[in-house]
């Protein structure tokens, strides 16, 4: 029994004497689980990056508890519920501390005692904490009054220690002011005030600049002796905003299940305390909606995402396959001992496995740091979880990984243990990968452009199967020209000769690997190509989707042009052509403040100054010159509600900043359109009443052209200041937008993310398959070595070695990167319009770049070829000769 | 096949597909070697020696033909059969000493673990190794032991529990001639000790100490030597491969033939 534990633990101990055993199985391993792991952590943070996006949009006020309670009796009830609420909620990581806020209806209006009231609607207004957030201009010791801001001060005529009537249909109130503050609108982003319950934050200010509604500050101490306060908001906004959907997730659990009990539990107690049937408490976070949002974001983005994984499980294996020929080579003469022995393939398959597993466990460790350092380095820039599998996935991915070197070893070994006299290449393996290929190809060529899921299976295998499938014809080629011309080049100089006849007579291994290393520079150079033209073309239609960083309609008011120094106003309408019927949009633009807010980019088609100076070009008195977006005609006319418009098309543009579909569209000045309209109405007018006219009297009858268009803002600069600039210029929007919310968009990240990892994944594969070529290398050592004692008995020189070597594996290596760089470039032009990530919005994705790529990609097979050359030279030099000749002879 | 064949082979024939198409590296080969014999079965590269050794130690079944090892027929056995017949009655020594034993283990434990499977212990395999005069390297593992003792040690643990052959294939072709002498004085010990040795080989050192030699010519059997007599070998369809040098006796590609059906003999002359 002891004896039998000795021999278990030396079996065991085998492959620890070989160091390049050793070495290739972490490797290998490392690369395995490397890949499976980037794969989860590469969509994690896919799917954090762009799923959270939308969150920056949401207050933490807003996503965190937000309970509104109707009907709050009094002082002692609000102070009750407050503390019991915070016991419960003490100790929680994820909200930050309370706020509470309790506050009036708004049918109130107030005015100084003895004055006229103002019309406008005030409200009264406890909140902790917001004697803190103000900057006080006045007050007076007598703290038990109201505090007004310094605009309603100044409508009011009011000051601090006046007595202040705030009129109630029942409750009357006359206090004084006990301070005056700074107006706190429009509010700052990221201030105090920026939590305020959306209900107390008005949407208009009309023209007298003074907000729909005025706030009027009382401490919570004296707010229910100033009348019934009615309403209770308490508020516990997130600590942070979550950087993973599951943090979010979990947010979202707590928030829900603390709302769940309060409203059953609390509001009961509540309403006994109060012996009243009222208090009513209504749940008011936004947290279920935004991870609603968040999941509908995630799942579209699963499809895609999921097959980068299987991409990435399939390339793992692969490599784990080729560490289980490794294995069988480096160990045929232990396995020829064991078959001659009587053992089974089987037998051998699974003691090479259980051999194996210390370094693939070893591997496995190494290679979750390697998947996060792949990640770190190439993927999105979401937050992503570091160990990225746990325990029982990495335990399965080095089970698979052993299960198939147990497999392909039991497999190969008898193979490996007798080589058989070389035998022809099956057509089986080459046949599949052709179909595959074609399968791919014709669902891409067929699928539709505009479907939601363009990005399945087929779709991502299709550069893969396409680039494998010209690997294999290749490689086929190779074979027949070797056979053809093996005993060709006896004119040529030695080292390419010598080259030649290595290349022709290569073994398997190395023409596999040619192969391998083929397709992985081609995936890489696939990759390369379309992930930054998918990039571009995205931020190329989101400018023309948006305009600037930001836009946003106008609602029922005009936002002066040139009210930002980074800001413009377009004005657009549809119209149709008068002729043929076709909808038209026209979009009319300011040619002074244009280009403070849009960005423009060359993509569009023309230069800036050119735009402006074609929309200037004199034309017929009656038009107006325009350029044409898009499939739009040629001079016509255009009818809408309010009028018609005679154009002359003066130029065309592939796009235009604020453009959010390919449907015709004209661009015009919208100062030269005034000017036009001015002066053909002026001319209508002395034609009617004479040239001595006084025009004054008649402004009644002039209107602007562009009355009946619709307005809307770019800017470049934030969300937050647009919103603020509108507010302060009271102006109200609907539908802002911005650049991010485009570029973030699923449907915009989709390709991109999933061919991104195509970069790692062909990064991952270079290093496997150029690392096996070293390795095959070092295995070719002996007759390597043979050759090249041989060849400097014949007069070989040193420097001839390393030029024949170069000019050996630039011929395997050189070949391998012109198939991986022409099919690439080709299946990249021919996938590229496929994943258009917005193919309603022109311009259309266009691929540049590929010579600065194929001049890369030469550089990094040249350095791969050199390196490989001179390390290949320098241990074959290293060897006496006659330990070589005493070997083979 | 006599009761006193170890191996017999009966118009072996393996035909192997290359890329420049199909190759017959074994021709119609029926050789006996009767057991407690040494044979040599010798020709130049590419005669199908290693072709001829593989079908013998059942590693590799022939395309036609059979080989019966102990009496047992290989051809009709299946896989698993096989390798259980492989195991119980057959043994192989290679080329390169250290291609015959697992790394990391001691000599004694070499043929030890095959000694187990053979249903004997490490009194038997310390026996072996003592009697093929290796008694001071029980304990030394392969790094530890020149190539001559490496190949002593494998002919240990191939012959160790007294299978039907021990097959080896060039076993004194990566070694110094002392060490080559040793291993074939190694051979001897066994074949007289009892053990049949099928020995592909180019050392003329090992021919002269086989029983038996078998000459192969281009996948065929050109000639047998032993018990003191050189015998030609008739094919299937009659023919007889003249002995090397004999050729040129006839340039004109062309023999007399005469056939004495009293006395059951055949001759041949130049015409």
């Amino acid at each position: 029994m002891r004896s039998r534990f000795r021999s278990a633990l030396r079996t065991l101990a085998e492959p620890w004497g070989t160091p390049g055993l050793v070495i290739g199985t972490v490797g290998a391993f490392m690369i395995v689980v490397g890949l499976v792991s980037s794969g989860v952590m590469y969509s994690d943070a896919a799917v954090n990056k762009v799923a959270l996006s939308g969150l920056d949009e949401v207050s933490p006020a807003d996503a965190g508890i937000d309970l509104r309670i109707l009907g709050v009796p009094d002082a002692a009830a609000v102070k009750d519920f407050d503390a019991v609420m915070r016991s419960r909620l003490a100790g929680s990581p994820l909200l930050a501390p309370p706020v509470l806020t309790v506050y009036a209806t708004s049918d109130r209006t107030a005015g100084i005692v003895g004055e006229v009231a103002d019309t406008r609607r005030v409200r009264m207004m406890a909140r902790e904490g917001a004697f803190d957030a103000i900057e006080v201009v006045d007050s007076v010791p007598d703290g038990s009054g109201v505090w007004i801001s310094e605009g309603y001060a100044s409508v009011l005529g009011a000051a601090a220690g006046d007595t202040i009537s705030i009129i109630h249909p029942t409750v009357p109130v006359e206090t004084i002011i006990s301070g005056v503050y700074r107006d706190i609108f429009p509010i700052a982003p990221g201030s105090y005030w920026a939590d305020l319950p959306s209900d107390l934050t008005p949407l208009y200010f009309p023209q007298s600049g003074r907000p729909s509604e005025e706030i009027v500050l009382v401490p919570l101490s004296v707010m229910f002796d100033q009348g019934p306060a009615e309403i209770m908001r308490w508020q516990a906004p997130l600590a942070s905003t979550p950087s993973t959907v599951e943090e979010l997730r979990t947010v979202e659990r707590f928030v829900s299940g603390f709302d769940t009990a309060l409203i059953q539990e609390e509001g009961e107690a509540l309403r006994a305390a109060t012996g009243r049937p009222d208090p009513t408490i209504v749940s008011a976070t936004q947290i279920s909606d935004v991870r609603a949002e968040v999941d509908r974001s995630a799942a579209r983005l699963a499809e895609p995402l999921q097959t980068v994984r299987l991409a990435g499980l399939a390339l793992g294996l692969a490599v784990a396959a080729a560490a289980a020929m490794f294995a069988a080579d480096h160990n045929r003469s232990v396995f020829r001992l064991l078959l001659s022995d009587g053992d089974s393939p089987g037998f051998i398959g699974a003691r090479t496995a259980i051999q194996l597993a210390g370094p693939a466990l070893l591997g496995a460790g190494l290679g979750l740091a390697f998947g996060w350092m792949l990640v770190a380095a190439l993927g999105p820039d979401g937050a992503f979880d570091a160990p990225g599998l746990d325990a029982s996935e990495v335990a399965l991915t080095v089970g698979v990984g052993l299960a198939l070197i147990a497999v392909i070893t039991a497999a190969v070994a008898v193979d490996r243990a007798f080589p058989q006299p070389a035998r022809r290449r099956p057509l089986g393996a080459d046949l599949a990968i052709l179909a595959v290929a074609a399968l791919a190809w014709y669902r891409v060529t067929t699928a539709p452009m505009t479907s939601g899921s363009r990005i399945d299976l087929l779709v991502v295998v299709f550069p893969i199967a396409g680039l494998a499938a010209s690997v294999v014809v290749a490689l086929r080629l190779l074979d027949w020209v070797s056979r053809r011309f093996q005993n060709a080049g006896s004119g040529l100089p030695t080292p390419a000769f010598l080259a030649w006849r290595r290349i022709a007579s290569a073994q398997a291994t190395s023409r596999t690997l040619t192969g391998a290393i083929a397709l992985a520079l081609g995936v890489l150079v696939f990759a390369t190509a379309l992930v930054p033209a998918l990039d571009r073309s995205l931020e190329t239609k989101a400018v023309a989707v948006i305009g600037g960083t930001a836009s946003a309609d106008i609602l029922g008011s005009t936002f002066p042009a040139d009210a930002d120094p980074a800001t413009t106003v377009v004005w657009h309408r549809s119209a149709r052509l008068r002729s043929e019927g076709v909808g038209t949009r026209l979009i009319g633009i300011d040619e002074e403040t244009f280009f403070n807010g849009a960005t423009w980019l060359d993509d569009f088609g023309m230069s800036r100054d050119e735009m402006i100076e074609r929309l200037n070009r004199p034309v017929e008195d009656t038009a107006v010159p325009v350029l044409a977006v898009g499939s739009a005609p040629s001079d016509g006319v255009v009818s809408s509600q309010t009028g018609s418009l005679s154009y002359q098309v003066v130029g065309r543009l592939a796009s235009f900043p604020w453009i959010s579909s390919d449907s015709p569209t004209l661009v015009f000045s919208a100062d030269r359109l005034r000017t036009q309209a001015r002066a053909i109405w002026e001319s209508d007018v002395r034609a009617e009443f004479g040239d001595a006219v006084d025009l004054d009297e008649f402004e009644g009858s002039w209107d602007d052209p562009l009355d009946g268009f619709n307005e809307t803002v770019i800017t470049q600069r934030s969300p937050e200041e647009l919103r603020s600039l509108l507010v302060s210029n009271g102006v109200s929007d609907r539908n802002l937008v911005t650049l991010a919310g485009v570029t973030d968009s699923p449907e915009g990240q989709a390709g991109i993310l999933a061919f991104s990892y195509f970069q790692i994944l062909a990064g991952a594969g270079l290093l496997a398959a150029v690392s096996s070529l070293l390795i095959s290398l070092s295995q070719q050592q002996r007759s390597r070595r043979l050759s090249f004692t041989m060849a400097s008995r014949m007069g070989l020189s040193g420097r001839q070695h390393i030029t024949a070597t170069i000019l050996e594996l630039a011929g395997l290596v050189g070949i391998a990167s012109t198939v991986a760089y022409l099919s690439a470039v080709t299946l990249t032009r021919r996938i590229l319009p496929q994943f258009d990530p917005l193919p309603d919005v022109p311009p259309g994705v266009a691929l540049d770049g590929t010579a600065s790529l194929g001049l890369m990609l030469a550089g990094l097979t040249t350095s791969i070829v050199v390196t490989a050359a001179l390390w290949t030279h320098r241990s074959v030099r290293s060897t006496a000769a006659a330990e070589v000749l005493r070997d083979v002879t | 096949m006599t009761s006193h064949d170890a191996v017999l082979c009966r118009h072996l024939l393996r035909v192997y597909d290359s890329p420049s198409g199909r190759v017959q590296a074994v021709r119609g080969v029926d050789i006996a070697v009767r057991t407690g014999t040494m044979t040599a079965v010798v020709g130049p590269s590419g005669s199908g020696k290693s072709s001829l050794l593989r079908m013998i130690a059942g590693l590799d079944r022939p395309t036609a033909g059979d080989v019966l090892i102990g009496g047992l027929s290989l051809s009709a056995l299946s896989d698993r059969s096989l390798r259980r017949t492989r195991h119980r009655l057959v043994s192989n020594i290679y080329q390169q000493p250290g291609q015959n034993l697992l790394p990391g283990r001691t000599a004694l434990e070499q043929v030890e673990r095959t000694a187990r499977r053979r249903g004997l212990g490490e009194s038997d395999a310390r026996a072996m190794l003592e009697l093929l005069g290796l008694e001071g390297r029980l304990r030394h593992r392969p790094q530890e032991l020149s190539g001559g003792e490496q190949q002593r040690v494998a002919f240990a643990r191939g012959a160790v529990g007294s299978p039907a052959v021990v097959i080896a294939d060039e076993p004194t072709a990566e070694l110094d001639s002392a060490s080559g002498r040793a291993v074939i004085d190694a051979m001897a010990t066994l074949a007289t000790a009892g053990s049949t040795i099928v020995v592909a080989t180019h050392d003329p050192a090992v021919m002269r100490a086989a029983t038996h030699v078998v000459l192969l010519r281009d996948g065929a059997v050109a000639s047998e030597t032993g018990d003191d007599i050189e015998l030609a070998v008739i094919d299937q369809s009659g023919r007889i491969q003249l002995p090397p040098g004999v050729r040129s006796w006839f340039p004109e590609d062309r023999a007399l033939i005469h056939v004495d059906e009293d006395n059951e003999r055949v001759w041949i002359e130049r015409p």
